[in-house]
């Protein structure tokens, strides 16, 4: 009996594990080749200040959080920089410089040798000894850190999180601070691995190195791979199975080691066949079982056009001012001395040949590529060096030309991620103002099927976004962009790529923007398109701007049109 | 150029082809054909699908529905490692050239399904002295020269293979008026002088009028239009098709 | 003073060997990498499996140590392209991501080092018939299985690299790690060319893995420390550069065993994940990289 409450102290320990990572890799894509170490951080943390110190108990759970966290955050820093593979290498190496100074580091660790006789946890006087005498404590924290990575998960935070996952760069793009995400999601996993290794190291009384190899490491990722990402309830099924599966081959009479490696083979061939046959998991993101179940229809009443209003920060008849912005890349000239304006609740166009730079000026606008001269005002304010998110932010978004959804999210999703300054995004709102949250959220959700109403697509809200059309993305695109509350929307594209009944739909939305005050600069191919939307139009060619004016008269322009359409010969 | 060394029957012919990216469909059915010595053009605005209609017909892309056939045989199935060897040659809008290599190194590559060492010893000679500005530089690594040069070499890769049809994407993207002149003179000539049947995409409609036969006008993956380059010349002004 | 300088040429020369073996590695699988930008972590299970294939060889059948040799050489291979054409090819069929491939890679690991452990038991095994004699120069000692490491790592990477530049097919893979769509408009099978990598690439982790149980033992889990050690080498000195993993797998040797002159006794068997570490935030692009 005892043995078996010590499997499940064991198969809740790991869950915690597995959902520390689940929030790095499931949630926010980040590969952590480090969980093991970090598990050892906490472990080792606990250990020491209780050995050295002799703190009590549950104060040495919060210096192995405390510490993890740190740690982790840490790691961090370079890692913001760096991602795919580079992200695997730097987390591993990570993982062989904490497994390599617990083993060297004796003053402090006791190397091989380890540290017993860590002091066990008492409640009211008696110690606790034994798996059951610990299953208590240990399924309470199980529990507590399921419901915070839950909340998390399920929270406007984790939206942000899947968002990043998706794509970093459309995360910039609504407005969202990627570093901040990445620094608190790789502390709030390190802060749950601290509390495993916390509640491991009293549990066992005894810690050596072992326990926190890089082996532990490539399990967890398996574990978590193999239990489905982004789904809590599929990190349970995962670790049952892996600490599960492997006591039962206890049964069957063989030596320890022949058991592990039986369950390392039954482990690393199930991971090969799960990338072949089933990527997602066994129990995938978006199953029905363990989450809550996607919003209902919207009602029949809801109406776009109310939020499409533009919010009002500033007043005068310019809405973008933008001067002398220059940019090379190596010996190319990608623009020179652009100057534009944006009028008030108009719609204005680049047009010009493909390679005109066209999209770089876009990019320079909103911050993407840094300006080498110029200055960028937005109602008013100096924008030119501000970061892609706080451009946004100020009021001044764009969209890309290969859209860029967030694509394993649902369409609600897509647009309700992009809404500016919702408290749930926020932990500390999150967990202590419950209410506000809520309150928020049921408004942000309403808003974003208002966004979608708009663009008619809001019987199509709980759908996942990659299975769209690539018209009816392009129209989800435009919610999203919307949903940002910029008053300056600068649309890559918006018409390209997709049906003429599309076109004509999606032209006559940017148009209604406009006339509800909000200020559109748009690039274009489809000459037609610009006709019948632009008011203004500005000619590039060769990253400068040669000529503006109404769109018809540019067109009428035989120079412009030599440009665009080459010069003749002979 | 005129449609005099046409003998009427089609060396490619694309039939109803859909193709697209990933779930992405970019080009809706379209049918056209290039008969033998001809240089037929493919115009319309970006994003229209010109680039994936002749990745398509290349085998860079799956054909989802539809059918492509190079001298009277279907080729939709086949590798483009098999196209080269039947007669394709395709020359990419960008990445053209392989940058970490120098340039003898990216000539002989263009002649890789050729395993007889003399046989491409022979046509990088031709090709040389067909593009002097390439002798000159066959040390230098591909990625240092300059954007005409890049073209240049581009083009020179694609003669490597001894094409029977030239796929050339947008050769005259990013280079300036005069070097537009410089690549459109070389085609023509490579044209004149190798007997090598054409399709072209550009967005350059005069220079493209200049050396085109005739005119494909695709607009959101559908062609709107065909003619010959000497009635799309009449019209003088082409606003309305793009 | 002298005495000093007498150690650290004796550190150097440690250096010059591990960083050669390193350099073989490296440039082993920085080949498959560059070309396939799989993150080939079952590369370590090439390398063990190949080794076990020279200790059956020497061991078990008698054969001398040059059949050994051969052997490891064969059966990485073979492996090699048994894990291109069995995993990752299916896993590219359905387009699986990056990532996945790499869990994939993992997963093929973890389950083929308790395959080894299962089949030949835990223990380490030797692989005789080396007869290994001392050399000194000056203050400097090593042995001749030291120098045929650096003999023979070097003789191998010097012929892929000239096979790389002067072959048709060596031509083919650069190109393929240059620019994979042009190479396939060219007329580059790629799946050749992915086979070819791998073939090579295992060819010489296995011979790199007979070296190492010349001098240590051969294990079950004895390939993860050198390929760490290979993705080290590759990552300081730019991805996609064989010189520059060459470079790489020195400065590392020579880190690692130079580093204790100047770092406390507990750093030495981290220093090349801190070097990793440190250059990764400092310059991702490697030491040697171009951007």
């Amino acid at each position: 009996m005892e043995f078996w409450v010590h499997v499940l102290n064991f198969i809740l320990l790991l869950s915690i594990l597995g959902v520390s990572l689940n929030l790095l890799l499931g949630y926010a894509g980040l590969v952590s080749m480090a969980h093991g170490a970090f598990f050892g951080v906490g472990a080792y943390a606990a250990a020491i200040v209780s050995r050295d110190l002799g703190v009590p108990f549950p104060l040495t759970l919060v210096v192995a959080v405390a510490v993890t966290t740190a740690v982790a955050a840490a790691v961090t820093l370079p890692a913001l920089r760096v991602y795919g593979e580079y992200l695997i290498l730097l987390t591993l190496a990570f993982q062989m410089v904490i497994y390599g100074l617990m083993l060297s580091w004796t003053d402090l660790t006791a190397g091989r040798t380890g540290i017993a006789g860590i002091a066990r946890p008492a409640v009211l006087g008696t110690p606790m000894t034994t798996p059951t005498q610990f299953l208590p404590l240990i399924a309470v924290l199980t529990a507590v850190a399921f419901a915070v990575a839950w909340r998390i998960g399920e929270s406007p935070f984790g939206r942000v999180l899947k968002a990043l996952r998706d794509d970093e760069r459309a995360t910039l793009a609504i407005g969202k601070s990627v570093l901040r995400y990445k620094v608190a999601v790789f502390a709030i996993s390190g802060a749950f691995a601290g509390v495993a290794g916390g509640l491991f190291a009293h549990y066992q009384a005894f810690i050596n190195p072992f326990s926190f190899t890089l082996d532990r490491s490539i399990f967890l990722v398996a574990l978590v791979v193999l239990g489905g990402t982004a789904n809590l309830l599929g990190t349970f099924v995962g670790a049952v199975l892996f600490v599960g599966l492997p006591e039962m081959l206890r049964f069957i009479q063989m030596r320890q080691d022949v058991v592990d490696a039986v369950r390392n083979v039954i482990f690393g061939g199930l991971l090969v066949l799960f990338m072949r046959f089933r990527p997602e998991g066994l129990v995938p993101e978006h199953s029905r079982l363990g989450r809550r179940r996607r919003p209902a229809p919207p009602p029949p009443d809801v109406s776009g056009a109310v939020v499409i209003a533009r919010t009002a920060r500033g007043d005068g008849a310019t809405a973008l001012v933008a001067q002398g912005l220059a940019k090379h890349f190596g010996g190319i000239r990608a623009a020179e001395d652009l100057s534009l304006t944006l009028p008030r609740g108009q719609v204005t166009a680049l047009v010009g040949p493909n390679g005109a730079g066209k999209t770089t000026v876009f990019n320079l606008l909103t911050g993407f590529l840094p300006a080498e001269t110029g200055t960028v005002t937005l109602e008013g304010r100096d924008v030119t060096r501000l970061a892609p998110w706080r451009a946004v932010r100020a009021g001044l978004a764009r969209s890309f030309q290969d859209v860029r959804l967030f694509e394993r999210m649902t369409v609600l999703d897509n647009v309700l991620v992009a809404i500016p300054d919702q408290p749930g995004e926020r932990l500390g709102p999150l967990f202590f103002a419950p209410g506000r949250v809520a309150r928020a959220e049921r408004d942000n959700r309403e808003r974003s099927l208002r966004y979608l109403a708009f663009v008619g697509l809001a019987q199509r809200a709980s759908d996942v976004a990659g299975a769209l059309s690539f018209g009816e993305q392009k129209l989800v695109a435009l919610a999203r962009l919307l949903a940002t509350e910029a008053d300056v929307l600068l649309l890559d594209e918006p018409a390209s790529g997709v049906d003429p009944q599309w076109v004509a739909r999606i032209l006559g939305l940017i148009r209604q923007c406009a006339e509800a005050g909000r200020t559109v600069c748009l690039v274009e191919h489809n000459l037609e398109a610009v006709l019948a939307v632009a008011d203004h139009a500005y000619f590039m060619e060769a990253g400068r701007i040669i000529a503006e004016g109404p769109p018809e008269r540019l067109m009428a322009d035989a120079r412009l049109a030599e440009i665009y359409f080459g010069k003749g010969r002979r | 150029m005129s449609a005099a060394g046409a003998d009427g029957a089609a060396l490619l012919r694309v039939d109803a082809l859909v193709t697209g990216y990933g779930a992405k469909q970019i080009v809706s059915g379209v049918s056209l054909d290039v008969r033998a010595g001809e240089v037929v053009c493919l115009m319309g605005h970006n994003g229209a699908g010109k680039t994936t209609l002749v990745k398509a017909v290349f085998g860079l892309l799956p054909v989802w529905q539809g059918s492509v056939s190079f001298d009277g045989d279907p080729i939709e199935r086949t590798s483009s490692a098999e196209r080269v060897r039947r007669g394709l040659a395709l020359v990419p809008q960008e990445r053209f050239v392989f940058a970490d290599l120098s340039v003898a190194e990216n000539l002989d590559l263009g002649a890789f399904s050729v395993t007889d060492a003399r046989v491409a010893q022979e046509r990088r000679d031709k090709v040389l002295a067909l593009l002097p500005v390439l002798a000159e530089r066959r040390r230098q690594l591909a990625g240092t020269l300059s954007g005409g040069e890049q073209r240049m070499l581009s083009l020179g890769m694609a003669l490597m293979m001894r094409p029977r049809l030239l796929l050339l994407d947008e050769p005259s993207l990013g280079l300036s008026p005069l070097l537009v002149e410089r690549i459109m003179a070389t085609i023509e000539r490579i044209v004149r002088e190798e007997r090598v049947t054409v399709l072209l995409v550009e967005q350059n409609v005069h220079q493209a009028l200049s050396i085109a036969d005739r005119v494909y006008i695709v607009r959101t993956g559908r062609l709107i239009l065909e003619e010959t380059a000497a009635a799309m010349a009449a019209r003088g002004e082409w606003w309305d098709l793009f | 003073m002298n005495a000093d300088l007498g150690l650290a040429a004796q550190l150097a020369a440690n250096g010059l060997i591990a960083g050669s073996l390193y350099a073989l590695l490296g440039v082993s699988w920085g080949l498959i990498f560059a070309t396939t930008k799989i993150f080939h972590f079952a590369h370590a299970l090439t390398l063990a499996v190949a080794t076990y294939g020279a200790v059956l060889v020497v061991e078990r059948a008698g054969l001398g140590l040059p059949l050994g040799f051969v052997a490891a050489a064969v059966v990485g291979c073979l492996f090699g392209l048994a894990i291109e054409v069995g995993v990752y090819r299916p896993l590219r069929r359905v387009n699986a991501t990056q990532l996945n491939v790499f869990l994939a890679s993992l997963g093929f690991l973890i389950a083929g080092e308790s395959v080894l452990l299962i089949l030949f038991g835990p223990e380490a095994r030797a692989l005789p018939g080396f007869a290994v004699e001392g050399i000194a120069v000056g203050p400097v000692a090593f042995t001749t299985i030291e120098a045929l490491w650096i003999g023979a790592s070097w003789a191998l990477v010097l012929a892929l690299m000239a096979w790389l530049r002067f072959t048709r097919w060596g031509r083919a893979i650069r190109a393929v790690a240059s620019n994979p769509d042009l190479a396939q408009c060219v007329g580059v099978d790629r799946a050749r060319v992915f086979v070819l990598v791998f073939a090579v690439g295992s060819t010489l982790a296995g011979i790199g893995g007979a070296l190492i149980a010349l001098r240590d033992t051969a294990s079950p889990f004895m390939g993860v420390q050198p390929v760490l050690a290979a993705f080290i080498a590759v990552f300081l000195g730019g991805i996609g550069s064989i010189p520059g993993a060459i470079a790489g797998g020195l400065v590392l040797g020579l880190a690692e065993n130079m580093g204790g002159l100047f770092l406390p006794g507990h750093w030495q068997g981290v220093i090349a994940f801190v070097v990793l570490f440190v250059v990764l935030v400092v310059r991702p692009s490697g030491l040697f990289g171009a951007r």
